[in-house]
């Protein structure tokens, strides 16, 4: 399977903005923060076609997101994904001792995932945060 | 020795058998000190605070069960202020300069200032409404709207800074003596400081206009001092 | 029905003050003036939120009385040795002093929403100062604008028609006509490409966009907008110049515009991506101006080099001081989180991650900062309030925030109340509850209340006097 390495960046969208307002179990919350930007030169390279699923993946972790075709091309290598719990999987919480995680410009890896799912917010809680409490 | 005191003023003799009487024998009565200019609450004053951190570092008050923590030097935080200046036998304080804009901060400040009385001066000397008034003349209008702006803001004196060289400051140039004209308002500081003279005077307010000169910093400016103590003389 | 103008907007840090809202019956019907997210928050607040407050009992969240989830927050806080409090960017300036006095009382950490944001850029601020102003002073002065490393498009939506090319001032006008007629330039041409492209079934690439081949001092004197970014965003297509530039490159950047307003020659071809050129006809744009000012994002405080890269910055705004007249500003984002700064700063004489474990306040971010102390594994306890830390901390961090006690004090159904041990609901400021908060050139605004708020949501400011007071009766009965 085709895979690219890419710069990762994370930010604010308008939509995800908007779907945060209207609240983070919200479809149009999870629409908008569960896809990957990406240039449509690296689309092809990958294989994929937009919607479909891919895996990111970081030191930190991996995650199955939806490919999008970024309207802001050309920057190739470089994919862009919205603020929200699943860019968290992803990112690095080391500070080098300035108090601030590096969430932009991190190295990540991007391949098909043809039968990865993307999971939904009770499901990605339950897989990385459930924790046994009384 | 006795003291007499009516309406929250001391004076010469009151009718003893109406009075509530105080035993203060054995104790130290003396009058609180009044710091009239004293930088302790707003924008300028935070971002102070905000500098140099590690100033902060040598000088801490911990918590007790009656009073709050804070940092001293080089700006001391809020409570810090006020007990501190209680310490010393202050009982009020006059913070001397507040951008109108931003009063709510200072207020919210002086809030945070435990034990101490406070009031704070609106700085009105580039304020552009006055200089427009002033530079067409207008003197009621002008103090209609300091008037307005002293309710506004809960201000309490007027306070002009460096009069017409803040404003020439918005494009990055100063004024050097009081007979300039500032860039884009055709007015001189001499006229900004006569006009809010006038000002104060008909609004009859409690404390003569609070004045920083021009050439603030600058050496040789007792100069620009004298002249501004007598741009004052009817 | 009743319609309430004025009313300030408690979304972002642009806070438009002249949103218009149609309340019918207690509800909020219709919006003018917002932007799409403050549209999107003033008729859609009420969807998603909690009116109960809630307690994990057996692994599940059950219904419970105020007063008992009041204790057991209370008791949490209590017991715990090295508790965090963290959020507070979503609150009023009256809520948070009572956080601070919260986070006293209990000894523990309290933290906002900049440690995760624009935290390096007041590590920078403390390093090298700041020359900055208030808003008004730019839409009435500037000339030339720089976003660099921010998207307002996204982010700040109105942020460019309020204060900077699409807003009349006393000495600029605005830019919009311009930009209509530009706009519309551009969307012919990718019309008509689309349309050969059609016809002659293959791709042609699109012309790049026509370079200034004409000194400077030919353009009419209009204010001037200048874009720096990784991608070309739609802040970018409106922009008089755009420069891309490649990731993690912001510092050579920025110190090589140093180099170019000195005069200083370069033996490179490309600076970042960015052809030397256009550098320095940037550079010579930056001299000409006559009040010029750096709008910067996220881009520079997340990226490598993080607080050395707004360091660069400022030095940047200080140096061309020396020749025309520039400022710089930081875009904050959650609308209060500038308040946040300015409560802690005079309570306390720190603006974020202040320890009150020793009974006074400590600061050092990296050490006492929440995702430092989270990714150590300090703490013990938490309350998160007016943030939502299980969305956007990375997610070790998260792990150690959720494998102890955590309280939520929140309006909404979020990932950070979905995990936590106590719910408590409270009511939305700007919308339910008065309070004040601060703009992000630190302008403080009162926020009103529109309609009235569910009676089992209280306000922030209730909700934390009520555990502060449970937590000091608590430790009575304890000594």
């Amino acid at each position: 399977m085709p895979k690219l390495k890419v710069i990762l960046l994370t930010g604010r969208t308008i939509d995800q903005g908007k779907g945060k307002e209207y609240g983070k179990l919200s479809r149009e919350y999870w629409e908008s923060v569960t896809i990957c930007f990406l240039d449509p030169k690296d689309l092809k390279v990958l294989e994929v076609k937009e919607d479909e699923n891919i895996k990111v993946t970081t030191k930190s972790g991996s995650v199955v997101m939806k490919a999008v075709k970024s309207a802001r091309s050309p920057h190739p290598k470089i994919a862009f994904i919205p603020y929200g719990p699943w860019a968290s999987i992803i990112m690095n919480q080391k500070t080098h001792g300035t108090g601030m995680p590096s969430l932009k410009g991190i190295s990540a890896e991007i391949e098909p995932a043809p039968k990865g799912k993307v999971l939904s917010l009770s499901e990605l809680l339950n897989k990385h945060y459930k924790v046994k409490k009384s | 020795m006795d003291l007499a005191i009516n309406n929250g003023k001391i004076v010469e003799k009151i009718n003893e058998n109406k009075a509530k009487v105080i035993d203060a024998s054995g104790m130290i009565v003396m009058p609180g000190g009044v710091d009239i200019h004293c930088h302790i609450a707003g924008t300028d004053v935070n971002t102070g605070r905000l500098l140099r951190p590690e100033d902060h570092f040598r000088d801490v008050e911990a918590k007790t069960a009656v009073t709050r923590s804070g940092v001293g030097y080089s700006i001391p935080s809020t409570f810090t202020t006020g007990y501190r200046y209680s310490r010393m036998g202050y009982t009020t304080l006059m913070n001397p300069s507040m951008p109108p804009l931003e009063a709510r901060h200072t207020h919210e400040e002086l809030e945070d200032t435990p034990m101490v009385d406070k009031a704070t001066y609106p700085l009105l000397g580039d304020w552009w409404f006055v200089l427009e008034h002033l530079r067409d003349g207008l003197i009621e209008e002008c103090a209609a709207h300091v008037a307005w702006i002293m309710a506004a803001t809960r201000g309490y004196a007027i306070k002009i800074v460096n009069p017409g060289g803040l404003e020439a400051w918005g494009f990055g140039s100063n004024v050097k003596s009081l007979d300039d004209t500032v860039p884009h308002f055709n007015i001189t500081p001499r006229e900004i400081i006569r006009g809010l003279c006038k000002v104060n005077k008909l609004l009859n307010l409690p404390h003569t206009i609070h004045v920083h000169t021009n050439n603030l910093g600058k050496p040789g400016n007792y100069v620009t001092a004298i002249e501004t103590m007598k741009s004052g003389k009817p | 029905m009743t319609i309430v103008t004025g009313v300030t907007c408690p979304v972002c840090g642009t806070f438009c003050d002249d949103i218009e809202l149609v309340v019918e019956n207690n509800v909020i019907v219709d919006v003018k003036n917002a932007c799409a997210m403050g549209a999107a928050k003033f008729l859609n607040y009420a969807t998603h939120r909690n009116l109960k407050p809630l307690i994990r009992k057996n692994g599940e969240l059950i219904e419970t009385s105020l007063n008992e989830a009041v204790g057991k927050a209370a008791k949490i806080l209590a017991d715990a040795n090295y508790p965090i409090l963290y959020g507070w960017s979503c609150t009023s300036c009256e809520a948070i002093r009572v956080g601070l006095e919260l986070a006293e009382e209990v000894g523990g950490v309290i933290d906002n929403t900049s440690t995760v944001c624009h935290g390096p850029s007041i590590l920078s601020v403390q390093d090298v100062g700041i020359v900055s102003c208030t808003l008004g002073q730019i839409r009435h002065r500037a000339d030339l604008i720089f976003y660099w490393a921010s998207n307002p498009w996204s982010a700040h939506p109105r942020h460019i028609e309020r204060y900077t090319m699409f807003t009349e001032g006393r000495f600029q006008k605005s830019t919009w006509k311009g930009y209509i007629s530009r706009l519309g330039g551009v969307l012919s041409r990718k019309r008509l490409r689309r349309a050969a492209n059609l016809v002659l079934r293959r791709d042609i690439p699109a012309t790049p966009k026509i370079e200034r081949h004409l000194p400077y001092t030919m353009f009419q004197k209009k204010r001037k907008m200048v874009v720096v970014d990784t991608r070309k965003t739609r802040t970018a297509e409106a922009a008089d110049y755009f420069l891309q530039i490649e990731p993690n490159k912001d510092y050579e950047l920025l110190q090589v515009f140093r180099m170019l307003i000195q005069n200083e020659e370069l033996n490179v071809d490309k600076v970042a991506g960015v052809p030397i050129e256009l550098l320095e006809e940037v550079a010579d744009v930056m001299l000409d101006c006559k009040l010029g000012v750096f709008f910067f994002g996220l881009g520079l405080t997340m990226s490598e080099g993080k607080h050395r890269n707004i360091d660069t910055a400022i030095s940047l705004t200080r140096d061309l001081n020396q020749r025309t007249k520039f400022l710089i500003m930081p875009m904050r984002g959650h609308y209060n989180v500038t308040g946040v700064n300015v409560v802690f700063t005079w309570q306390t004489g720190y603006p974020y991650a202040v320890d009150f474990s020793r009974g006074y306040p400590r600061y050092n971010p990296g050490e006492t900062s929440v995702i430092d102390i989270l990714s150590r594994g300090e703490s013990d306890a938490g309350l998160s309030i007016a943030s939502d830390p299980v969305a956007h901390f990375p997610r070790e961090a998260v792990q150690n925030l959720v494998k102890n006690p955590l309280i939520a004090i929140d309006p909404e159904v979020t990932p950070t109340t979905l995990m936590a041990d106590v719910v408590i609901p409270s009511s939305f400021m700007g919308i339910e509850t008065e309070g004040t908060a601060y703009r992000m050139d630190h302008v403080p605004l009162p926020l009103k209340k529109v309609v009235e708020p569910p009676k089992t949501c209280l306000s922030d400011v209730e909700i934390l006097q009520r555990i502060l007071s449970q937590v000091r009766k608590l430790r009575r009965t304890s000594n």
